[in-house]
C-alpha cells in the first residue's frame, strides 16, 4: 500500500511539475502558432532559412515551466523596479545570475549586434554592378520605401498605435527583415514577434503579392518594353563605391551605420578581391550562424502576452499595406521614368525596389516575360533590388534617428 | 508649439489632429530624406564613374599611342548589322537570367552571382 501511495505521489510531483499542468492557454495557443510557422517553413518553404528557427525559438519560449527565457529583464518597469539607474536596458544581474542560453542570445538583437552581421553577409553576397551600371535605378529604390512611411502614417493615425510602435510595423514595408529587427528593437522591443514574422512571412509572399499590383498598374505595352543591356562596370567603380556611400550615408544619417557600413564592408570584402577567405566566411559561415542565433532570440520574444493580442492582427494588416504600397511606389516612378525616356524604362522593375533581394527581381523578370517573352528584366531589376536595401536601412536610421 | 529637440518629443502630440499634424510630417521629412540621400548617392556614382572611366580612357589613349597597332583594313563589305547582333544580346541575356536563376534559387540570402555573359562560342 505503501508503495503504492508512493509511486502515486510521484506520478503527482511529476505531473505538477510538467508543462500541461504549468500552463495557460495562451502558451499553448502560441505552441499552435509556432506549429503553423513549422507547416509555413517547411511545407510552403515561406523563408525556411528564418522561419524554422523562429519557430522553434517560439515554441521553446512557450514552453511552461521551461524559463528558457526572461522578457522580463528587459522590461524598463521591472528594471526601474530592481533599482537600477536610468538608461540600463537590461537587467544585468540577474541575467547573469538566473539567465538561460535564449537570454544570452537574445543579448544580440538587444544590443542590434545580429542585423548588421548578417548585412555583412549580403554585402559580400551582392554584386551593386547592376545598380552602378544604371544609377537611376536608386531612385526606384528610394521610391518603394513610399510603403515605409504610409503604413507610419496608417499605424499612428489610424491603428492607434505610438509613433515608436507606428515606425516598427511602418519598416515592414522595407520588406527587409534584418531592418526590421534593427529599427523595433530600438523602438518597440515589446512587438519584435510579431514585427518579425510578418517581416519575413511577407517577404516569402512576394511573389503572390507584387504581381497583382504590378498588373493593375501597367499596361501590357509597359511590360513588354525590352531594356537596353546594361554597360560593363569596372572593378575601380565597384571597390569605390562600397566605401564611398559609407561616407556619405554615414554623415548623413549615422543612425543608418551599423547597418549600411556592415553591407558595404561585406561588399569591399567581395570587390577588392584580396581577401576570399573573409568573403567566403561572411557569405557562408557567418551569416548562417547569426541567421540561426537571430531566428531563435526573436522567436523567443514571441510570448503569449505580447503576441495573442489584437495589435497583433493590426501589425500583419499594416505590413501588407506598407508592402503594396511600397510596390506600387516603385511601379508607378517606374512608370513615370517610362514616360520620360520615352518608353525606354519598363516600369516592372520599379517593384523590385522593395529589397527582398532576389526574389522581387525574380518577380519583375517572370511578369516581364509573362507580357513579352524575349524580354529578360532580371539584370535590370537587380538595381532596384540592391537600392532598395541600402533605402530601407536609410529610412530605418531615419526614423531611429527622428525617434529614438 | 510642440519642441522636436526634446527628449520623448512625440509624446507632446495627443490629439487626433496633432497625431495627423506629427504623422503627416514625419512622413514627408523621412520620405524626401530617404530620396535626397539617394540622390547624393546617384551623383557620386556619376562623378566617380566618370572619373574612373576617363582615368582608364587616358591609360588606354597612352597604350595605344606607344604601341604600333598594325592597321585594320577597311572592308569594303557593309558592316554586318543588328540582326545578328542583336540575337546575340539576347541569347546572352537568356543565358544570364537562366544562370542566375539557377543559383539565387531558394531563400532571401541567396547568392546573386555578380556575372557577366561576355562571349558565346559555337562548338
Amino acid at each position: 500500500m505503501e508503495i503504492l501511495k508512493a509511486f502515486l505521489e510521484t506520478l503527482e510531483r511529476l505531473w505538477y511539475n510538467s508543462g500541461f499542468s504549468q500552463g495557460n492557454w495562451m502558451q499553448f495557443a502560441m505552441i499552435g502558432v509556432s506549429f503553423i510557422l513549422f507547416y509555413l517553413a517547411i511545407v510552403k518553404k515561406f523563408e525556411p532559412l528564418l522561419l524554422v528557427p523562429i519557430a522553434f525559438g517560439m515554441l521553446l519560449a512557450n514552453i511552461p515551466g521551461a524559463g528558457i527565457i526572461h522578457m522580463e529583464f528587459y522590461d524598463p518597469d521591472y528594471i526601474k523596479g530592481l533599482g537600477y539607474s536610468d538608461g540600463t536596458i537590461f537587467a544585468y544581474r540577474e541575467l547573469i545570475s538566473k539567465g538561460g542560453l535564449l537570454d544570452f542570445l537574445y543579448m544580440g538583437v538587444k544590443l542590434g549586434i545580429y542585423p548588421p552581421l548578417i548585412f555583412l553577409g549580403i554585402g559580400a553576397m551582392t554584386d551593386f554592378g547592376p545598380m552602378l551600371a544604371n544609377p537611376k535605378s536608386l531612385l526606384l529604390g528610394a521610391a518603394a520605401q513610399v510603403g515605409i512611411f504610409l503604413a507610419f502614417f496608417g499605424a499612428l493615425v489610424l491603428g492607434g498605435f505610438t509613433p515608436n510602435e507606428a515606425a516598427s510595423i511602418g519598416i515592414i514595408g522595407g520588406a527587409d527583415g534584418p531592418t526590421a529587427i534593427f529599427t523595433t528593437k530600438t523602438l518597440a522591443p515589446h512587438l519584435l514577434g510579431p514585427v518579425a514574422v510578418a517581416a519575413y512571412s511577407y517577404m516569402a509572399l512576394v511573389p503572390v503579392i507584387q504581381p497583382p499590383i504590378m498588373r493593375l498598374l501597367t499596361t501590357k505595352k509597359e511590360r513588354s518594353v525590352v531594356m537596353d543591356q546594361l554597360r560593363e562596370v569596372s572593378k575601380t567603380e565597384k571597390i569605390i563605391f562600397p566605401i564611398i556611400v559609407t561616407a556619405v550615408v554615414s554623415l548623413l544619417i549615422p543612425d543608418a551605420t551599423p547597418l549600411v557600413g556592415m553591407l558595404m564592408l561585406g561588399n569591399l570584402f567581395r570587390e577588392s578581391g584580396v581577401v576570399d577567405r573573409l568573403v567566403k566566411t561572411a557569405s557562408n559561415e557567418l551569416i548562417n550562424i547569426v541567421t540561426i542565433l537571430l531566428g531563435v532570440s526573436v522567436g523567443a520574444t514571441a510570448i503569449g502576452t505580447t503576441f495573442l493580442r489584437l495589435e497583433t492582427i493590426k501589425i500583419i494588416v499594416l505590413g501588407v499595406v506598407a508592402f503594396a504600397f511600397g510596390t506600387a511606389g516603385g511601379v508607378l516612378l517606374g512608370k513615370l521614368m517610362y514616360v520620360i525616356t520615352g518608353g525606354k524604362v519598363n516600369p516592372l522593375i520599379g517593384s523590385a525596389g522593395v529589397s527582398a533581394v532576389p526574389m522581387a527581381a525574380r518577380v519583375s523578370q517572370t511578369e516581364g516575360q509573362k507580357a513579352n517573352p524575349r524580354n529578360f528584366l532580371l539584370m535590370h531589376a537587380m538595381g532596384p533590388n540592391v537600392a532598395g536595401v541600402i533605402g530601407s536601412a536609410i529610412a530605418a536610421g531615419i526614423l531611429l534617428a527622428l525617434l529614438k | 508649439m510642440p519642441t522636436v529637440m526634446a527628449e520623448g518629443w512625440t509624446t507632446q502630440f495627443e490629439t487626433m489632429s496633432e497625431k495627423l499634424f506629427l504623422a503627416t510630417t514625419l512622413t514627408i521629412v523621412g520620405f524626401s530624406i530617404v530620396f535626397i540621400a539617394l540622390f547624393i548617392i546617384i551623383i557620386c556614382i556619376r562623378v566617380m564613374s566618370g572619373s574612373v572611366n576617363s582615368l582608364s580612357g587616358r591609360k588606354k589613349v597612352k597604350a595605344v599611342n606607344t604601341v604600333k597597332e598594325p592597321v585594320l583594313q577597311e572592308s569594303s563589305e557593309a558592316p554586318n548589322v543588328n540582326t545578328e547582333e542583336y540575337d546575340d544580346y539576347e541569347l546572352a541575356a537568356v543565358i544570364t537570367a537562366a544562370i542566375t536563376a539557377s543559383q539565387t534559387s531558394g531563400h532571401r540570402s541567396a547568392p546573386y552571382p555578380g556575372f557577366r555573359v561576355r562571349s558565346i562560342r559555337r562548338v
